[in-house]
């Protein structure tokens, strides 16, 4: 399999899957973006994201046992696989290779 | 009036439910209407333990008498609720996502679209802006917007 260069939205939704734990379904995918990046998430944009790194091959999901609480209705929930994991470390070395040697920034008043 | 568990030989009488909502204050419990009927023929048996004088006012009381009951919440009340508020998501909208969405997808996004509706867009921006909302939503995910937007910009420079 060829390097997965990962977007910025790809990598958010990988993170949320993996803060997740297992439990990680579209609600609880954008809830966890927007409470760790502080803005709002749209729906279809964790949709088409999610789908798309399925296609890659990046994550994998399976339907959760129909609860009461969604009127019999199931979950899908969300994991990582072992070439999602591997992109992601991929991209924190590159995000770690340009971060080094940038000194210090003042914040801005 | 707090509804206990069923308390055989204390109290019980025809009593009729109305659907169960939620408690704002206490999301494990739920409230009920309860209608009494001293003789209502289709009505069935439901044995409540009432505290205080409540034996005593149902017994002088009006057929018609209602009161309304807080007791724990149950898994048949939470598909009751469910259905409750899959009542005021709109119709068209999830339509128009069965449309957009892979059928093998479509359960799960729609119950996730209705979670979301009824548990933040209603809250936040009331019905009828929860609804424009999700209009919106059909949108994005239709990519009917990006394609509108296309068009919009495409004919931009002629006009």
């Amino acid at each position: 399999m060829g390097r997965q260069r990962l977007g910025e939205f790809e990598t958010a939704v990988l993170l949320a899957i993996i803060h997740l734990r297992g439990r990680g379904y579209g609600v609880s995918i954008a809830d966890e973006i927007e409470r760790r990046a502080g803005k709002p998430v749209s729906f279809g944009a964790v949709y088409a994201t999610v789908d798309r790194l399925q296609k890659k091959g990046l994550i994998s999901s399976e339907l959760g046992e129909p609860t009461p609480a969604r009127g019999g209705k199931p979950k899908r929930f969300y994991r990582i696989e072992a070439p999602g994991e591997h992109a992601l470390r991929e991209a924190q070395a590159v995000a770690e290779r340009m971060w080094s040697g940038v000194p210090p920034m003042k914040a801005s008043a | 009036v707090v509804g206990g568990a069923p308390d055989e030989g204390v109290s019980m009488r025809k009593l009729r439910c109305s659907p169960p909502r939620r408690n704002s204050h206490d999301p494990t419990r739920v409230v009920v209407g309860v209608k009494h009927q001293l003789n209502g023929p289709d009505s069935a048996p439901v044995v409540y333990h009432l505290h205080g004088d409540m034996d005593q006012l149902l017994e002088q009381a009006e057929p018609s008498l209602y009161f309304e009951v807080e007791r724990p919440l149950t898994e048949a009340d939470l598909v009751l609720l469910w259905e409750a508020d899959r009542r005021n998501v709109p119709v068209l909208c999830e339509w128009l996502m069965c449309i957009v969405i892979d059928p093998e997808f479509q359960e799960d996004r729609l119950a996730d679209y209705q979670e979301r509706f009824n548990g933040l867009w209603v809250p936040k921006f009331g019905q009828r802006a929860a609804i424009v909302v999700y209009v919106w939503h059909v949108l994005r995910q239709s990519r009917l917007i990006d394609w509108l937007v296309r068009i919009f910009v495409q004919l931009g420079p002629s006009v």
